[in-house]
């Protein structure tokens, strides 16, 4: 096999998707390096199944979780019989904690983007500039006006379900029509609204096809069938993921060579002409390693694993990690932080009901922190919610026999549930590193990680239960339950994780510049969640696609221009 | 082929999906007489008596009418199973616990050799223990009743034919009345 390419992509996921296609788009021939098995698109064997199709009601028993998903199922809702075929195992995937985390990944071509929760909301300028307002670790090297254009890019391609609001704390994209809210969320919002008028309940910004137009949605894509089976894998390929999307749009330029069971050991470092030469791989299966060359390396192993990768790439130039001269390679670790929120009954609507099994269901923007008048004094930053109404189960309390029966097979009650999603800080304590002193089984050394809440996050936690309680008194809901659940909180457990390379103005004190460019290393990019200044509260995908696009276009224009 | 295949075949074909809610007891009378073969099956987790008992209380809760009872679709040996691969042994181990009093309460009650009518009364004065929703037979029996509704809800059987079945809605439509789906649930 050709070991020579022009550019090399470590990582399969949704932003290595994205920077692969934008590499071939551009004429470049490049290697797309993933670590895991192959997963064809529509190699998605539940995708059909039914409940009583999957053994145990969808459960995952629990001696085989005990056996290989000890870790990934600190996510009670995540381990279940329709998906655990894209859940690392534990056993073969070891990693060692400090303070608990919950990282939650799978090794596939496609990685996450197979089963990611799709909901795209953009940044703003109040996230972007909040670090350099707050004194905060270091201020974003962008602003929105520098990824603006890219957002209108990547939306148009990916294909995003939304409704415009016009906040100026959750920008409006390029949408598609959204997947509308039902009876019961159309009256809560205009409930909410009236109470609270910074309170805005619209339908999540999901990557979902609500309307699919084949001149513009490139790759194997189609319409949404609304079965919110999409976790699974879309036969239908109606949301966004590497399979679907990226992946096939690259392959038709011919510039793409794929290559799954390969794990990059580490990126090699040319001291005499201070570029990165190639990366060393080593086969999954055959153990042999290969070394792979490349003018220029995008980095998109995921947050965790491309810190992991570099903090391993060790050289007489850099002993502590390549690229890693400030030192914050693996610190500065961040996510969102969740299970906490409410729900609540809400009588009557009882000839209103809905078809079909949509995507995802509502979204209520940031309200708290987005300007001096909703500044709170006990915390800094903000929060923001997803939830749904539905009618759930109808098992009312006191029936049984004969009117029961009757009773279970129709609709029951409205029910609204809302969950919180919060901030945390980029705290430089909160880190990932390696134990060089414990491998896996292909030699790598062992991911170790020390990151916590604290009292930023645990303070907004109150605040975001109390809020949401409000809304569903304002919505008019009864038997209202709050919940904080801070010992499943654990960081890690939203899945986003972030900031182990982050991107900033000084070199001392950052790994990246404002073009996710190496400050040390100006041929390695990287353009996954290991970038992130700080965490906003926005599902961070779209971002990292939208600077992927970004750094490939600078990338290109530095190629042409001789410089690099 | 199973009628799930048919609507996948017919919604690959038109472009839209069948849309029945079916109460109809005629396709109920195709079902067998499950509840005999429920009895017979060796449990897994439960002793055969606690298996019994179970069974007994849960086709009180959702009898035999047009439509099928929990036994005729297997409620009970899903929930043995769920016991038995499941749930964790804290769980498991309170909820014996707890069913024991159960048990003990309707023996009293002389349950197992009461008519169907006084069953389903002793049953009904369980339900009305709800004012105090610590009583732990009331939380066994509560436990018992939610888990029955639950897994015969998820039946192939009852979802397909007595609920509303959808396996691939093709479009979502977020305001429907209910009686445009003859005012069944969706299955799930």
């Amino acid at each position: 096999m050709n070991t020579k390419f022009d550019a090399i992509v470590i990582g399969s996921g949704i932003s290595g998707g994205y920077s692969a296609m934008e590499l071939c788009k551009k004429g470049y021939k490049t290697l797309m390096l993933e670590r895991g098995r192959m997963v064809e698109h529509g190699d998605y064997p539940t995708a059909h199944l039914d409940k009583w199709d999957l053994p145990n009601q969808g459960n995952v028993s629990l001696e085989e979780k005990e056996k290989h998903f000890f870790k990934q199922d600190k996510l009670a809702w995540w381990v279940k019989e329709d998906v655990k075929h894209f859940i690392n195992k534990d056993d073969e995937y070891p990693y060692d904690e400090d303070e608990p985390f919950a990282w939650i990944r799978g090794h596939h071509v496609g990685g996450r983007s197979v089963m990611w929760g799709r909901h795209c909301p953009r940044w703003s300028d109040i996230d972007f500039e909040a670090n350099k307002k707050e004194g905060i670790a270091v201020d974003w090297p962008i602003r929105y006006a520098d990824i603006e254009p890219w957002y209108d890019y990547v939306e148009t391609f990916v294909g995003i379900a939304g409704q415009p609001e016009g906040l100026k704390q959750a920008p409006d994209g390029k949408f598609i029509a959204p997947f509308p809210l039902n009876a019961a969320e159309v009256n809560m919002r205009a409930a909410v609204r009236a109470k609270y008028p910074d309170r805005v309940v619209t339908p999540c910004r999901t990557a979902n096809l609500s309307e699919y137009n084949p001149e513009v949605h490139l790759g194997t894509r189609g319409q949404c069938m609304a079965r919110n089976r999409c976790k699974r894998g879309c036969p239908f390929g109606a949301y966004f993921s590497t399979q679907s999307a990226t992946l096939p749009v690259a392959k038709d330029t011919g510039n793409l060579t794929l290559k799954s069971d390969a794990i990059v050991m580490e990126v090699i470092y040319d001291k005499v002409l201070k570029k990165a030469s190639g990366v060393k791989v080593k086969d999954a299966n055959t153990g042999e390693t290969t070394i792979y060359e490349a003018r220029i390396i995008f980095c998109n192993a995921s947050t965790v694993g491309t810190a992991a990768i570099l903090l391993n790439s060790r050289s007489e130039t850099f002993p502590n990690g390549l690229g890693n001269t400030s030192g914050e390679l693996g610190h500065n670790l961040m996510d969102h932080h969740y299970r906490m929120g409410a729900s609540g009954t809400l009588e009557g609507l009882e000839e209103e009901y809905y078809k079909g099994r949509r995507p995802k269901g509502f979204f209520i923007p940031p309200f708290t922190n987005i300007d001096d008048r909703t500044r709170q004094k006990d915390y800094i930053r903000n929060f923001s919610y997803q939830g749904a109404a539905s009618r759930v189960t109808n098992s009312p309390d006191g029936v049984v026999g004969p009117e029961l029966k009757d009773a279970i097979l129709k609709p029951g009650k409205w029910r609204i549930n809302m969950e919180c999603f919060g901030e945390i800080l980029p705290y430089h304590e909160n880190r990932m590193y390696l134990n060089f002193d414990k491998r896996d089984k292909n030699g790598m050394p062992i991911i170790t990680f020390d990151a916590k809440l604290r009292e930023n996050e645990i303070k907004m936690r109150e605040h975001g239960v109390k809020c949401a309680i409000e809304m569903l008194e304002a919505a008019g809901c009864t038997n209202i339950r709050g919940r904080n659940l801070l010992s499943e909180s654990a960081v890690g457990a939203c899945i986003h994780e972030m900031g182990t390379a982050r991107m900033g103005h000084d070199p001392n004190t950052s790994v990246l510049n404002k073009w996710n460019q190496m400050h040390d290393v100006p041929n390695v990019f990287v353009t996954d969640g290991a970038c992130m200044t700080s965490a906003g509260t926005q599902n961070p995908s779209l971002t990292y696609m939208a600077l992927a696009a970004r750094a490939v276009d600078y990338a290109d224009k530095q190629i042409k221009a001789r410089k690099l | 082929m199973e009628r799930r295949d048919i609507l996948k075949l017919a919604a690959a074909l038109t472009g839209s999906a069948m849309l029945s809610p079916l109460t109809s007891s005629l396709l109920y009378a195709s079902v067998n007489d499950a509840s005999a073969g429920t009895l017979n099956r060796t449990p897994a987790f439960f002793s055969k008596e606690v298996y019994a008992q179970l069974t007994q209380v849960m086709d009180v809760i959702l009898p035999r009418t047009d439509t099928p009872s929990a036994s005729d679709v297997k409620v009970p040996s899903i929930m043995d199973n769920m016991f038995n691969k499941v749930f964790k042994h804290g769980y498991r181990d309170e909820f014996l616990k707890r069913f024991a009093l159960l048990q003990g309460y309707l023996a009293e009650q002389n349950f197992a050799s009461a008519d169907a009518d006084a069953q389903l009364s002793i049953i009904k004065g369980i339900e009305a223990k709800s004012y105090n929703k610590q009583d732990p037979v009331y939380r066994a029996y509560i436990d018992l009743k939610q888990q029955t509704i639950s897994y015969y809800l998820a039946t192939e059987e009852v979802a397909e034919k007595h609920l509303n079945y959808l396996p691939i809605p093709v479009q979502y439509i977020p305001r429907i009345s209910v009686k445009e789906v003859g005012g069944k649930a969706w299955a799930e």
